[in-house]
This record gives structure tokens, sequence and C-alpha cells, in this order.
């Protein structure tokens, strides 16, 4: 989609929710590098008394990578939409500002301005932190209602947290239950990130996850080998691969 | 009295006899929970206020000096002549906890302070009453650790490609200073009031009980291929081929000659009177901001190329003319750890030995 469709799209927006306070209005530096968070999301009129909603969500700046602007159609919710929204729109950036005015929504992304008229627009809801805000994370801190906290899922140690496939599609991604460390380890062809374990790093020793020596020192494009340069054990073990699995034998 | 005037008699007796009912029967009723008051969204976000302003503070810490210029009166907390860096009261609950009063005044409203635990990784959770109406703060510790940036890196003091490896699919941070007996207990959620000698490293702990620290923190035991390249100057890697520098703070092979002030702040080593260190400071900088790269305390290392070599020897019991006192050497914090080969020379360190430790964090 265009800027010029979607800001068509928005501009009938009737309703605007602020997902993350914290986000708007003000810069955004020192986020988590690449991490997901909603922003706002608009409920627009789509003709007649049909009505569909949007979720304007970001991906932070990761070294060297810009950051991500994208909007999604909302499904259940913008939560939701984080990790497997269809993008109708996406625009990379560096630096990142949202601005909320009377009329219209304002977005700086490095020279990019995006004003989207408000023409609809009649209730501006912040999300309460009783009801969507039961416990939030706002970068440094997490505010929770009541004083038991909220209860979690948490994962044993050894539960993998974070996996794709081979074609890096994002399969797991609950680290943040992981209640001690997370580590590394290589069991898939996805050449763009590792899999993570919660629990304490004993690679190297025998029957263990291989440590990682990394894709460019090892310098292969195959991982799966017999003593496979892309790990490496304790000495006198050796490296195997074990159902895709780089372990220590 | 007529028949109709008595009717009507009745009637209000009755009317208001059912009014004291409903009203003696309302007090039985239950009501909600202080806690569970909805409130206004004004009110929400004079709390979003309160939390991102608290943030800030337990973040800041002591900016404006008031513990060195001994305006601070809370010594269940901070005991007196602690000699510490000024770092040290960043992301510090005792500093929170020395400066939190009873009732606080913000934007016309009395935040009531009703107590504080710890969370998981570490973080610390404080909470409070405001207008009736109960929360907590999770304050995540984000002053501890730096960036590492991705890259190719040689670990190890040889110059050959065996220890070679790289971070490219890694998020790495790295702890700035040593873990101190203040971060033990916070992971075991024990009280700190009265905490003896918070600031001062946490030292000769077992592996087993380093790893479980650092497990807590959300982290892992800092490993010797990842202080190996927080610690080495970076160049330009050319044929896979990374230069190694033996001091920290230099491309220079050899330490220039200084007064022993200055170099004492730099790199405390033997010759430095140990009465005058400093805790929690920042020695020794390395190119990514981690203190103690050389000289302080002597260091435990997870080395998982080659795990007897798990001691960074340099530190306040080793000169600074002294063979350990350079970049990459390891000792071994067994009494027979074989790390000759290791070092690529006959020597080991088996004078006296002690450790601290710090951690890493794959985020």
């Amino acid at each position: 989609m265009s800027v010029f469709q979607i800001i068509f799209l928005l501009m009938s927006t009737f309703h605007i929710e602020v997902l993350n306070s914290s986000l708007v209005g003000k810069s955004i530096e020192g986020l988590p590098p690449g991490t997901l968070h909603n922003v706002i999301a608009f409920k627009t009129y789509s003709g007649g008394f049909f009505t569909k909603e949007y979720c304007l969500n970001i991906q932070a700046v990761k070294d060297n990578e810009p950051g991500e602007l994208f909007i999604v159609e909302k499904e259940s919710d913008c939560e939701a939409s984080l990790m497997n929204g269809k993008k109708i729109f996406q625009l990379a950036f560096y630096n990142f500002q949202l601005e909320l005015k009377e009329k219209f929504v304002l977005i700086k992304a490095d020279k990019e301005r995006l004003q989207i008229p408000l023409i609809n627009k009649k209730y501006l809801e912040n999300k309460k932190f009783t009801s969507h805000i039961a416990s939030n994370s706002y970068g440094s801190f997490e505010i929770s209602t009541g004083l038991g906290g909220k209860k979690r899922e948490w994962l044993s140690a050894g539960s993998i947290c974070y996996q794709t496939d081979d074609e890096c599609n994002v399969i797991k991604d609950n680290c943040q239950k992981c209640p001690y460390g997370t580590y590394y380890i290589k069991n898939n062809a996805c050449a763009k990130s590792l899999t993570k374990v919660c629990g304490i790093d004993q690679c190297g020793t025998q029957n263990n996850y291989a440590c990682i020596r990394g894709p460019l020192a090892s310098e292969i494009k195959e991982y799966c080998l017999p003593d496979s340069p892309y790990g490496f054990c304790h000495e006198g073990l050796r490296v195997s691969c074990v159902n895709k699995v780089l372990i220590c034998e | 009295m007529s028949n109709n005037n008595k009717s009507i008699i009745t009637k209000l007796l009755v009317f208001v006899c059912l009014i004291l009912l409903g009203i003696v029967l309302s007090q039985f009723i239950p009501r909600e929970n202080a806690s569970k008051k909805k409130p206004s969204d004004d009110f929400n976000q004079v709390i979003l206020d309160f939390a991102q302003y608290k943030a800030d503070f337990y973040q800041k810490g002591d900016i404006e000096g008031e513990y060195f210029d001994e305006k601070l009166n809370c010594p269940q907390y901070l005991q007196k002549s602690m000699d510490v860096h000024s770092s040290f009261f960043e992301c510090n609950p005792l500093f929170y906890l020395c400066k939190t009063e009873g009732v606080e005044k913000f934007k016309n409203y009395d935040f009531q302070f009703l107590g504080y635990e710890f969370g998981v990784h570490a973080s610390f959770i404080v909470k409070y009453l405001v207008a009736g109406f109960a929360f907590q703060l999770k304050l995540k510790n984000t002053c501890a650790s730096t960036y590492l940036p991705r890259n190719v890196y040689n670990a190890g003091p040889k110059e050959n490609s065996d220890y070679l490896w790289d971070n490219s699919l890694e998020n790495v941070y790295i702890d700035k200073n040593y873990i101190n007996n203040l971060d033990v207990a916070i992971v075991q959620n024990q009280k700190i009031e009265n905490l003896k000698n918070p600031h001062m490293p946490a030292l000769n702990l077992k592996r087993d009980k380093m790893q479980e620290v650092c497990s807590l923190r959300g982290g892992q035991l800092l490993q010797s291929r990842y202080f190996d390249a927080a610690v080495n100057y970076p160049s330009l890697v050319v044929n896979k081929v990374i230069r190694k520098f033996p001091y920290p703070w230099t491309k220079r092979r050899e330490l220039r000659e200084e007064k022993l002030e200055a170099h004492c702040l730099k790199n405390f080593t033997k010759e430095c009177d140990k009465k005058n260190y400093v805790y929690h400071s920042d020695y020794s900088p390395s190119w990514i901001g981690i203190y103690h790269a050389l000289g302080s305390h002597m260091e435990y290392l997870d080395n998982k190329f080659y795990p007897p070599a798990n001691l960074k020897v340099s530190s306040y019991l080793i000169a600074k003319e002294d063979i350990w006192n350079k970049n990459f050497l390891r000792g071994s914090n067994a009494e027979n750890g074989d790390i000759k080969r290791y070092n690529g020379m006959n020597r080991e360190y088996l004078e006296k030995k002690e450790w601290a430790f710090r951690c890493q964090y794959f985020k």
C-alpha cells in the first residue's frame, strides 16, 4: 500500500486507542534493539455501517539495521498482530516519532512526514492499565495493578524458547517466560538466527549442545556435518549433528 | 383522627422503616476491595507519570552526590564511608530505599510506600497505595550491562585461528562491573537492610554458585571468549587475522611511563595502595565499556574452548610489569590446572588466588 493509500484509509478513523503511551509524543530512543511494540490502534469506517481496525506497530532499530513502522489489519487484538499480522504498510526508519493531535496524527520517520487527517475522530482512548495494562512494560519498568503481580507460567530449564524453521519463519518466541538466563544452540538451517534455550549454558560437555563458533568464523553454508566447524566442544569430544542438532559426543 | 389519616401515618412509618432497613442492610453488602477500584484516565496518567519518575530516579541514582556530601542518613541501607564510585548508586535498591519516604506527594496525590521485594532477573519491585488504589512497579536493572557488537573475534593469547569465533547472530550484553554482595542478596530475594559490605565483589564462590547467581539474573557466567572480545581494542580484520593488543586501553604494545597515581586510576595493580581502592569503579575500561579489563580483582571466566584456563590473573595482587598483567592470558583457579598449552608459554601462576565474577546476557 502506498503512502497516499494508507493516509486515505486511516482518514476515516473515528476511534484511536493508545496502546503504549510511552511511544507517543516523545523520542523512542533506548528501546531494546529489534524489539516489537504496539503503538496505537485505529478504528475506521470501511463503508456503510462496517468498521475496520488497524494496528500501528514498530520494530526498534537493531545495530545497523533500520527499525520498521508497520500497519496490520487487527484480528483478535493488536498484540497478536505483532508477530503474525499481515503488513499492509511498511516504512523503515532510524529515527521515529509519533504525535497525536486533535485533528491529525503525525508520523516522523527520518525525513518522511506522514500526516493523517482525522476527519471523523470522536473518541481518543488511552488504554487503562486496569484492563489492558494489567502488567504492561514501558522499557525500564512494568506496572501492575494489585500487589501480587500477574501470575505467569514459567518455562523450565532446558526448554527451547525461541526457534525458527529452516526457512527462518518464527515458530516459537517466548523467552520472556524463562525465569533463568537463555543460551544459543544450532538446530536448524536458518542462516539468520539461532535457537535459544532456557537455563544454564553447559555447551561443549559430553552429550550436551555444542558451543557456537558462528557462521562467519566457520565459513560454511551447510552446518549439519560430522565435526562441523560451526560448533565446538571441549577437548577430547567431537561435534556431531544428531536430528539436525549440533551436540558434543 | 380519621381512619384515612391513620392509614397515611401507617404507610409513612412503613416507608421510613423500609428506608432504615435498607441503610442497615447496605452495610452488609460486600464492597469492592480498595485495590480493585477502577481509576479514571486522568488518575491513570498520574500513576504512569509517577512510575516513569520513579524508574528514572532508580536509573540515575545519586546524581546530586548526596552520599559523598554525607547528606544521607539511612545506616540500615547505606553504611557510611564506603569507598565506592557514584555508579554504585545507579539501579541500586539500597539508594532507592534510602531516599523513599513513607508517603510521597506527587501531582497532588499521596503515594504511600508499602514495601518491596525482588522479582525474576533481579528486578526490584516496589509497592504503593494511592487514593485507595494499590499497584506495584517492577523496576528493571538497565544500568549493569553493555552491548558487545556483532563481529568476528579471536580468543586466547595465541595469534593462530584455533579460537576464532563470531557473534554475528547473537545479542550479547556483558556486566560492566563485578557481581557484588548486594547483587547476590537480590537474586536470593533476601532482605537487604544492614547487609554487610554490599559494594564489595562476591569473591571465591564455587562455579555452580556463580552460574546460579548469573542464571537468576537472567544471564550466564561470563565466558572467556566474550571477555577477550570485550577487552581487545578492535581493528580491521584482514584475511581473518585479528590483531591482539596486550592492553585494553591502547594499541601500543608497551606500557607508557606515567606517575603511579595516574596508573592506579587506570589499572589498579600491586603497586597501588589497596586502601585507596574504589569499589564499583571504572578502572581499566575496555572499548565496549566494561571495567576491570586488567587489574582490580582476579576474575573467574568460563572458558568453553579450554576449561582449565578460567582465571584472569591480572589484579591488585600482580605488578604492572608482570607477564600476567596482559590481555588474554589465563591462570586456573584449580591447584593443578594445566594452562601452559593455552597460554603458549611455559609458566603457571601458583601464588595467591581469589576471584570475582560477572555475568553476560543473551537477549
